[in-house]
């Protein structure tokens, strides 16, 4: 049966902004966010019907998302992405450009395993049993990788105290 | 909640806002339905297709009937060309003149050889390279077959960009002649084209059949000549691998050189993983397969805690290249994994320390 469709309409609208920035964060660029967006919620599409019958269907569009984003990756080399251009940022809103530069470099330095683990837990705000069923990981893998996750960003710029007073 | 993690919670809030896409959700419903569609067409155009190829068996039971393809091909009965049947020895990748035509089948039936052709670039990281291995025989047969089971492509309203490769595939006929096909595997656009003619959908299914049946002409027993150590590219970003390939394998009789390379600084302001750099010093590797039992020997997991490296620097890779020509790619860096390869393994400093003594 096709979904009900102005249901999905709605429910992407309603919803694109929040999947993109974590997508964002995911991928760090804006290109690759509308794309992995995009494919997950058509990924999610044919199956709508049922998803929207077990109530929200947010934590089951989330966790595609985490797993596409996974498997698209996963046969690259984790350390290195050679590009020629720094990929594109928005314009400044209420934060410095140099912040969103800081930002996206941090999370670069991440292997993917973490930084999902890291957007999942601290910026979609999901609790470790929860984060361990998005990504089909134990509870133990979760605080591990949030542990290397943190102590990894704390010699980063972003979260090193020079870096902080600097911005302060 | 520790200050760090507070301080990370609130910098990811600094992730740039969503651009704005009205009608957005309307869009992809669209989008979703007619892929859809294009689903339920090709089910009933494989029927179809099924028709017609039981017909085609029935006539070519009859020796009075043909199976002439209808474009550039060989032909057969009336129209079958004159010249004596040549194919190539090793089929090259020189490409001939697009040759426009509505196709169906989408390739001619009783080609005899077929293979890859074409560079590419992995956007995620080293150039990639196919197998230069010629199908023939019966595995033409089966990539023939493949290809004339495609169903026609409808052109979505957007594509997404994941990032999969291009290839092109050369099939070659008794008679010399070719038919050349530009796969294009990305995102939701992924499609066929014959000829610069009709396009199809299904690429990413050919490219798959097609690395797999190189893998099955490969089951045969690999030549145990000494392998040619490869050269290494005079630029990093230069570096290539090959798709697929799975030679860094302890007992795999490869040609392995250690390339050194020094790679320029990223310029200030952009992202850290920009890099670029040029060959410093080379080394063929005397014994390779100690050098592949060290691969094997590497972590399987992260020793440096995810702490990503300083890229101002150095960087020392293996190039494996084994009995078929492919190419592989081995880091030695104990914080880089080998992802591309078959060990799947971090580097140990052992491996890192031979390789940085052998280059001087």
């Amino acid at each position: 049966m096709a979904p009900r469709e102005p249901d999905f309409a709605e429910w992407v609208d309603a919803r694109r902004p929040t999947l993109w920035r974590s997508a964002w964060l995911l991928t760090g660029d804006d290109h690759r966010a509308d794309d992995l967006v995009q494919t997950v919620l058509l990924k999610v599409w044919p199956r709508w019907t049922r998803i929207i019958a077990t109530g929200d269907p947010e934590p089951y569009v989330r966790r595609v998302m985490y797993t596409t984003y996974l498997a698209w990756w996963r046969r690259r080399w984790t350390a290195e992405l050679p590009t020629a251009e720094p990929p594109d940022r928005p314009d400044p809103a209420s934060t410095p450009q140099a912040e969103r530069v800081d930002l996206a470099d941090a999370m670069a330095s991440l292997p993917k395993g973490q930084r999902a683990v890291v957007v999942a837990r601290f910026f979609d705000d999901l609790s470790v049993a929860e984060t361990a069923r998005q990504l089909n990981i134990s509870q133990g893998t979760v605080k591990s990788q949030t542990a290397r996750a943190v102590s990894a960003l704390r010699h980063s710029s972003l979260l090193s105290d020079e870096h902080i007073r600097e911005r302060s | 909640m520790s200050g760090h993690e507070q301080r990370l919670r609130d910098a990811l809030r600094n992730a740039p806002s969503a651009p704005d896409a009205p009608g957005f959700g309307a869009r992809l419903s669209d989008r979703a339905r007619r892929r859809r569609g294009v689903h339920r067409a090709g089910a009933t155009a494989g029927l179809a297709v099924l028709c017609v190829a039981v017909v085609a068996g029935a006539l070519a039971l009859d020796p009075r009937g043909s199976t002439s393809p209808s474009i550039a091909g060989p032909t057969s009965g009336e129209t079958q060309p004159s010249v004596e049947p040549s194919p190539s020895e090793n089929l090259d990748c020189s490409r001939p003149p697009d040759a426009p035509a509505d196709g169906s089948p989408v390739v001619p039936t009783g080609a005899v050889s077929a293979r890859l052709c074409g560079g590419l670039v992995d956007n995620g990281g080293f150039n990639m390279v196919w197998p230069a291995d010629t199908l023939r025989g019966e595995l033409v047969d089966r990539l023939v077959d493949r290809l004339n089971r495609l169903e026609p492509y409808v052109e979505p309203d957007a594509c997404t960009l994941v990032l999969s490769p291009p290839f092109d595939l050369v099939l070659e006929y008794p008679d010399g002649s070719k038919v050349w096909v530009q796969g294009d595997t990305s995102g939701t656009c992924a499609n066929l084209a014959v000829q610069g003619g009709k396009v199809w959908a299904g690429a990413d299914t050919v490219l798959r059949s097609t690395l797999a049946l190189v893998e099955d002409q490969r089951a045969k027993p690999a030549p145990t000549t000494p392998i040619e150590p490869a050269q290494c590219p005079e630029k990093w970003n230069g570096v290539s691998y090959t798709a697929d390939a799975d030679a860094v394998v302890p007992g795999s009789p490869v040609g392995v050189t250690a390339c050194r390379y020094l790679l320029d600084p990223p310029a200030p302001g952009t992202i850290t993983q920009s890099a670029d750099g040029v060959l410093a010093t080379q080394a063929p590797v005397e014994d390779p397969s100690a050098v592949l039992r060290k691969i094997a020997e590497g972590s399987r997991s992260d020793p440096c805690g995810g702490i990503a490296y300083d890229l101002n620097r150095t960087q020392d890779v293996l190039l494996v290249r084994d009995a078929y020509g492919d190419l592989q790619v081995v880091s030695t860096t104990p914080c880089w994994a080998n992802e591309l390869t078959g060990a799947h393994r971090y580097p140990s400093q052992d491996l890192a320390s031979a390789v940085a003594h052998l280059l001087g």
